[in-house]
């Protein structure tokens, strides 16, 4: 596919990265000559420099041959606009990101699909929803539902005194299985493991599980299970804001601290029930007073990463069970996943699930897309007379980089098994290894 | 550099080695269709490339890391180096029965599309080393890493964009396509376009099939190998000359801009500066060497021929192909100065010609010439732009840097075969075409002789210039740095 990117920051840069590993076509509009021109030595794609606000350039980077079109600039109207002047010389979709939340609504999609803009992405939306599911669901460090909670696929941190830490993976799945070990987390690598690997403690485990044995789980990975009442947010971005309307019927107490006062009276009259403290993040004195001590999670959400960081590090010391930092450069995400901080939120990687699952979404029916770093856990359906029937799973020429997580028949959920049969519209939950996507494309085209 | 470096540099040369062992069996089915024994040393070399080869990728197998810029030169530095091992096999052994010195002098000569010959008896050979010698300058014509790219599908990552990076030439490193095979394809496309245009012309014209084969890969690859002892001559035919000169304009054009001219945007080609100059050198070289002819005002010599063969050898010596003319030798001294500034200028990047390249002659001239205006009107702003565009000043530093480590290399080199008892003009005339993967000869290594009586040391100089010359200085050169190997 040809995919053209207009936006030469770190998220478009990051998209064309990944679009590139995978195989497509991308072509990246930018505007920083030296950074696009260290990109066109050292990666597989085209750069081109000059704005996408001008058909002149749209054409000349062959746009209306074009089967994707994403506008990730910092600026939410210049993406709106190239979109709406994509679409118009002949883009197959376009996806802008956004960063006003009233964009986000029905009525204003409807609007804008009319303007051009096929898809929307906002990040701040996707990483809110990120950290409401760590307030609810602490222990772990990924949670996806998938197909409306049939299947859960569910990412833990391993901790030393686990029932599975230290063992064989073939010695624990007993029968009938009630979870599967879908992928292990090391060190920055994702590992599809066998039955000869080894839970090590410090693992990310991904499982696919039923909903009924959810809470199996905390017991397998040594994590217990607390109800999260005192939360303490770093930041009044629009992160913060996001999530605290999404909050806003949970029975929780929330402290909002930030150093900017305009922010901090918006957010204390748009929401009075929270606590909002105007002080800044690295400012101990002042979280010790507004009682970090008895919180149960702190969210460090602020536009820095190194102030996320340094400060969920610092409510650590002060006996905070659970912390999320906000972490943007990606080359630190494999540091700060070793410094024990309990859940990260990358915005670019939320974005490039997003951009994956439109991607794949043109081609291949599916409905869900994940990106955890690495790897992409997707949501694929089987259509009528694809190779893919009438076969056992473990017979299925099924590449190294894919492994099945679970299937979903008639709206119900099941682990998958080797001897498994899939038939025609079951949805099958897939972990597939960067790189591996058009490999992944494959398998499900007739 | 680490094991992971190595086992991946390692395994990489293995992948492409396996790839050098197909390619021999081309020149060893020659021979069989010949009936002649050099089959068996093709096979012989094959399998020794196919063994080593598939040794150096199993043993690496699990121990390669990624392929950045480091090892991205370091593979396309030793991959034309290890090409010509493998490759000079057959000659060693085969009928030819040349030294090893020989051996890889001819090779890498052939290779790097340079075309000067240590085998005094062309015309002795057997047709399967002729075939070797001329495919060798096909393959290396765009380059061996192009080619793999086009046929490798692994390399399509980054990885092959930083070998890439070190092999292409020119200035800036453009693309076709957002992925680097489907560039690599498009090149091959046009190139194989101009290769087949070409065998027919000269096949429907005196020329037989087999000479017309291995006589277009000399031309379309710029190198300059021939079949027959008195090269080009031996057909005697204006027909032939006029299709080879042809042949070496258009393949001194960079592909690139063929290929976008071929996709219908001819105002674009036309409107290319380098295109123009290149034109233009060609022009003015070969309006003053006619001039110059006629003052000398030969006698007996018939119009055509005269207007003919100097275009054949202005054409010859700038693309870098080297097909000389023997009577080329008595045009007198403008004649030889004029080839010398032909063969160390090169035509356009991108092309398979060898040389400086026009574009960065372009560059220099114009910088040179905002230079001179600012020392007039110092405050005014002055860029320098090719094509419409404005270069950055580290290109143009870059390019400085470029022609000037050129010339102290052929400096250098020059003293050092003087040093073996070479004139002068001879020797700073055999380095320049070296160089300059040109191949043409002169005095000591021109007709007749050619570069076969040469001391070792100076053919193992030469070997070294082509190979730089070819690689354009920084990729060997970034080899010679300590800090390079070191983590």
């Amino acid at each position: 596919m040809r995919i053209i990117i207009s936006g030469d920051g770190d998220t478009g840069t990051h998209l064309a990265k990944m679009l590139s590993v995978e195989n497509q076509d991308v072509i990246l509009m930018g505007a920083d000559r030296e950074h696009l021109a260290e990109l066109d030595a050292t990666c597989n794609f085209m750069t081109f420099e000059g704005s996408a606000l001008s058909r002149a350039n749209l054409l000349r980077c062959g746009i209306a041959g074009a089967d994707l079109f994403v506008a990730v600039t910092p600026d939410e109207k210049t993406n709106i606009l190239s979109c709406g002047m994509a679409k118009d010389c002949g883009a197959g979709r376009t996806v802008a990101r956004i960063d006003t939340a009233e964009f986000a609504d029905d009525d204003s999609r409807e609007m804008f699909r009319r303007f051009g803009v096929d898809d929307m992405i906002y990040p701040e939306r996707q990483a809110a929803l990120e950290a409401v599911q760590f307030i609810r669901h602490s222990w772990v460090s990924e949670w996806l539902r998938i197909h409306r909670g049939e299947l859960f696929v569910i990412g833990v941190r391993m901790a030393s005194c686990g029932t599975l830490c230290g063992k064989h993976l073939r010695d624990v799945t007993g029968s009938p299985r009630k979870f599967h070990v879908a992928a292990i987390k090391r060190g920055g690598r994702i590992i599809i493991p066998r039955g000869d690997d080894v839970v090590l403690e410090g693992d990310t485990l991904y499982f696919s599980v039923l909903p009924d044995n959810v809470d199996l789980l905390p017991g397998l990975c040594g994590r217990s299970v607390e109800t999260v009442r005192n939360v303490m947010i770093s930041g009044a971005g629009k992160v913060t804001e996001t999530l605290l309307g999404l909050m806003s019927r949970d029975a929780c107490s929330i402290t909002v601290i930030d150093p900017d006062k305009e922010r901090c009276a918006l957010i204390a009259s748009r929401f009075p029930k929270t606590v909002v403290v105007n002080a800044p993040a690295n400012d101990v004195s002042a979280l010790k007073e507004e009682g970090i001590g008895r919180c149960d999670a702190f969210l460090a959400l602020t536009g820095s990463s190194e102030t996320n960081i340094v400060s969920s590090m610092v409510a650590r010391e002060h006996g905070v069970p659970n912390t999320l930092a906000r972490i943007e450069q990606l080359q630190y995400l494999p540091e700060a996943e070793s410094l024990s901080i309990g859940k990260i939120v990358n915005k670019k990687l939320l974005n490039a699930g997003r951009i994956l699952n439109i991607l794949l979404d043109t081609n291949v029916a599916t409905s869900q897309c994940i990106s955890i770093g690495n790897a992409e856990i997707c949501e694929m359906v089987v259509h009528e007379g694809s190779r893919l029937l009438s076969r056992p799973i473990s017979e299925l020429p099924v590449p190294r980089e894919i492994t099945v997580c679970g299937v979903i028949r008639d709206g119900v959920g099941m682990l998958a098994e080797g001897r498994t049969i899939l038939k025609a519209a079951d949805h099958i939950v897939v972990l597939a290894l960067a790189g591996s996507l058009h490999k992944l494309e494959k398998l499900f085209s007739i | 550099m680490n094991v992971r470096s190595i086992s991946s540099v390692a395994g990489t040369l293995g992948q492409l080695l396996l790839i050098e062992a197909l390619l021999m069996l081309v020149p060893l089915g020659v021979c069989l269709v010949y009936g002649e024994r050099d089959w068996m040393y093709f096979a012989l070399a094959s399998t020794s490339a196919a063994l080593t080869g598939a040794v150096a990728e199993y043993a690496t197998r699990n121990r390669r890391g990624t392929i950045h810029s480091r090892e991205g030169f370091v593979i396309t530095a030793l991959v034309w180096i290890v090409f010509g091992l493998f490759g000079a096999i057959p000659l060693v052994y085969g009928s030819s029965g040349l030294s090893f010195t020989d051996a890889m002098f001819e090779i890498i000569s052939g290779f790097t599309t340079t075309g000067a010959s240590v085998i005094p008896d062309v015309g002795a050979q057997s047709r399967g080393i002729l075939f070797w010698r001329a495919f060798a300058q096909w393959i290396g014509g765009l380059g061996i890493i192009l080619f793999m790219l086009a046929v490798l599908p692994e390399l399509n990552r980054a990885a092959g964009i930083s070998m890439f990076n070190a092999e292409a030439t020119g200035i800036t490193h453009d693309k076709l396509h957002p992925k680097i095979r489907q560039t690599a394809v498009s090149i091959w496309c046009i190139y194989s376009a101009i290769t087949l245009i070409s065998i027919f012309l000269l096949w429907i014209g005196p020329v037989d099939f087999f000479d017309s084969v291995c006589q277009t890969f000399a031309a379309v690859s710029t190198g300059g190998f021939t079949t027959h002892n008195e090269g080009v001559d031996y057909w005697n035919s204006l027909y032939v000359l006029v299709v080879l000169t042809g042949v070496m304009f258009v393949s001194g054009l960079n592909f690139m801009l063929i290929y976008s001219g071929c996709r219908g945007g001819l105002k674009e080609f036309f409107r290319n500066d380098v295109l123009r100059w290149f034109c233009f050198i060609v022009a003015v070289a070969y309006l003053l060497l006619l001039l110059s002819l006629i003052l000398q005002d030969e006698e007996g010599a018939d119009a055509s021929s005269v207007i003919v063969s100097p275009l054949f050898h202005i054409v010859s010596a700038v693309t870098s192909t080297g097909f000389s003319l023997s009577e080329a030798e008595g045009w007198g001294a403008f004649s030889l100065m004029l080839t010398i500034m032909l063969m160390l200028s090169g035509a356009c990047a991108g092309s398979t010609s060898g040389g400086i390249k026009i574009d960065r002659i372009i560059v220099l001239g114009r910088n040179f010439v905002n230079e001179v205006k600012k020392t007039v009107f110092p405050k005014r702003i002055y860029v320098v732009s090719i094509n419409g565009s404005a270069l950055q000043n580290s290109l143009v530093s870059r390019i400085t840097a470029f022609v000037t480590l050129y010339m102290v290399i052929v400096v250098l080199s020059s003293a050092i075969v003087t040093f073996f008892g070479y004139g002068f003009t001879d020797s700073l005339f055999m380095v320049v075409s070296c160089i300059g993967c040109n191949g043409l000869g002169y005095g000591a290594t021109g007709a007749g002789a050619g570069y076969a009586f040469l001391p070792d040391a100076v053919k193992w100089v030469l070997t070294a210039d082509m190979l730089v010359g070819r690689l354009e200085l920084f990729t060997f050169m970034v080899l010679l740095l300590p800090s390079f190997w070191r983590r």
